[in-house]
């Protein structure tokens, strides 16, 4: 019973990451219909900034959130438009095609750099743990379950309170719409696009103390992150919460009932279950695929 | 005589003519006979085309963004080279086999995300891929894992085993020939015009009566069966396969890079795309290769977006309206002298 307890607090804490690394590529699909295929790799740009404060400058991780959010920011800004906003009007096709590029140039020029070796951050807290005897809370998890929930309520204050945050659920709500009352819908796309970018941000320092950072880290996390996405209904950010949990979840029971390497397999039959039965996501309505 | 008039009329033809007969000669002309390194980029040069014919179906036809292609190339390296290796099939009839399994896993991966418009179908073809290769690792009973498997090392048409290098170099003007023959047909078939209205706007398609998702469906299971076949030439080739070289992520973004650069949904494209990419990539292997590790991926990404932003529609149809604007001009300025 007790270790079954335990399974179900790692899969939550383990969920709150997974929202976290989610909400960015729910709220950039949500705006401009771009499934952002290079989401995994900023978070593993992240990661690698965190590790590098940490290495060179003995920043904690925690601490070096406040100067990652307005780095990936920018990095977000900077990609939108020199990559994104000149094709952004063509076919989704291509929209798809160079965020894929841009995934491959991300790993590789981490490669490149950084070679292939597995780096990880050693703070002295980070084996701590708080709890009872039989079920364990680790802080490093703890800390980036709050940071994930902190993260979440943040930006539905941006996106609920400030012009800007109106400006983009008018956007992804209806696209015409929102340009005939005004709204500058490229400034928008650009904004959206580096507020995901920055909460990745946020999520690669979160989980730079837990993980082991190498430049295909991205990837086995961005697979997550897409199934969580289309759990949680494509575009919908409290969606991507609860799909974050669910996944969360999944993930810690089937780490436990099957052997290592078989995490991705369920994902994916998760997926595909997803799309035969509820292609738009738990709490979806409307047309399959929404948008275009 | 006839037959060489109609190869110079129809510039398909004549181009599909030269480059048998440059590459037929390369293999056998004694000079790059003996050079291993030439008749290598030869083959791979004839093997990426077709792989990336197949891939421009689903992708450039159809234009639906399989990211995963490598599934396919992996499920058929894997079938043929198991088969011979634990129940001595003949490769022969482990290509069918390869064929048969591919299309199963598209209709599997198919038919639900064909159903749904939005990007699906890309996410679903990169989990699938990934997934691929994740089981052979973990399958190692089945698959020795991470150990990969050597083909067995009996030499013969029978085996579909060479010792020489023309011979793979026949097998894979063969295939391409087999790939192009089919998108050749396809463009001029009922499926090949219900696809290009799909790709371009499918709700107008499927008011006007298309079955968008059975046509998709098609395409996507004749491109996997190309894709598998692609597969077996490569292992009875290369002779050894494990889960990383056979299930990379990296093949499948080859066959997309390849028909993006050469020019998407058309027939010659993906066959430019493989013959100016795989001469640059063996290059930056061979030079760069041992020191700089990701520099050629760093490279094909960089070409990547520059022909996303500039030409989008790929080298091949771009300079063929240059070439078509520089006849008219000269002839309009004939016209007037």
């Amino acid at each position: 019973m007790e270790i079954w307890m335990q399974i179900l607090v790692n899969g939550i804490l383990t969920g709150g990451i997974f929202a976290l690394i989610s909400i960015g590529l729910t709220l950039i699909f949500g705006v401009m219909n771009i499934i952002n295929f290079a989401h995994g790799e900023f978070l593993m740009i992240s990661m690698y900034l965190v590790y590098w404060m940490n290495v060179k400058m003995g920043m904690d991780p925690y601490v070096a959130i406040i100067f990652i959010i307005p780095i990936m920011f920018v990095v977000g800004l900077v990609v939108y438009k020199a990559t994104l906003n000149p094709i952004i009007e063509r076919s989704e096709l291509f929209t798809i095609l160079m965020t894929v590029a841009l995934m491959i140039l991300l790993q590789n020029l981490a490669l490149m750099l950084w070679n292939a070796d597995i780096r990880s951050i050693n703070i002295d807290y980070a084996a701590s743990a708080i709890g009872t005897e039989n079920i364990r809370f680790g802080i490093t998890k703890i800390a980036s379950f709050a940071i994930a929930i902190g993260t979440a309520i943040g930006l539905m204050i941006i996106l609920s309170r400030t012009w800007i945050g109106k400006s983009i659920k008018a956007t992804s709500q209806n696209r015409t719409a929102a340009k005939l009352m005004g709204v500058d819908t490229i400034r928008t796309y650009t904004i959206a696009f580096a507020l995901g970018i920055a909460t990745v941000g946020i999520a690669g320092a979160a989980l730079a103390p837990i993980f082991s950072i190498y430049p295909t880290v991205g990837t086995q996390f961005g697979t997550a992150s897409f199934v969580v996405v289309v759990l949680g209904g494509l575009g919908n950010v409290p969606g991507a919460i609860i799909g974050g949990l669910i996944i969360g979840l999944i993930d810690s029971i089937s780490g436990f009932l099957l052997p290592v390497g078989f995490k991705e397999a369920i994902y994916l039959g998760v997926f595909l279950l997803v799309l035969l039965l509820k292609p738009n996501g738990l709490f979806g309505q409307g047309a399959a695929g929404g948008g275009r | 005589m006839s037959y060489i008039k109609s190869i110079i009329n129809n510039k398909a033809k004549l181009f599909l003519t030269l480059i048998a007969a440059v590459a037929i000669m390369a293999m056998l002309v004694p000079a790059s006979a003996g050079n291993a390194f030439i008749q290598n980029m030869i083959i791979m040069m004839l093997l990426w085309a077709g792989l990336a014919s197949a891939w421009n179906i689903i992708g450039g036809y159809a234009g639906q963004l399989s990211l995963g292609h490598a599934g396919f190339f992996g499920i058929g390296a894997y079938t043929v080279v198991l088969l011979a290796v634990k129940l001595e099939v003949s490769p022969w009839l482990g290509l069918i086999a390869a064929v048969f399994l591919a299309v199963v896993a598209a209709v599997i991966i198919g038919w639900p995300c064909f159903r749904l418009q939005g990007p699906f179908f890309a996410l679903a073809t990169v989990a699938v891929g990934e997934v691929l290769r994740i089981l052979a690792i973990n399958f190692s009973d089945l698959t020795y894992g991470t150990n990969g498997i050597s083909v067995k090392m009996e030499f013969g048409l029978g085996f579909m085993l060479f010792r020489e290098k023309w011979a793979y170099g026949i097998m894979a003007i063969a295939f391409l020939a087999l790939v192009l023959y089919a998108v050749k047909k396809l463009e001029k078939s009922r499926l090949g015009y219900y696809l290009v209205a799909i790709r371009e706007d499918q709700d107008a398609a499927r008011s006007l009566g298309v079955k968008a998702s059975r046509a998709k469906l098609t395409a996507y299971m004749i491109s996997a069966a190309f894709t598998a076949i692609g597969g077996v030439i490569y292992a009875q080739y290369i002779l050894y396969i494990d889960p990383d070289s056979v299930f990379a992520s990296a093949l499948s973004m080859q066959m997309v890079l390849m028909t993006i650069v050469g020019g998407m949904g058309t027939l010659w494209g993906p066959v430019l795309g493989a013959v100016l990419m795989v001469p640059l990539d063996q290059f930056i292997r061979a030079y760069f290769g041992g020191s700089v590790h990701g520099l050629h991926m760093v490279i094909y990404a960089v070409i990547l977006i520059l022909v996303i932003l500039v030409i989008p529609r790929g080298i091949g149809p771009t300079l063929s309206d240059w070439v078509k604007k520089y006849d008219k001009k000269a002839e309009s300025e004939g016209d007037r002298i």
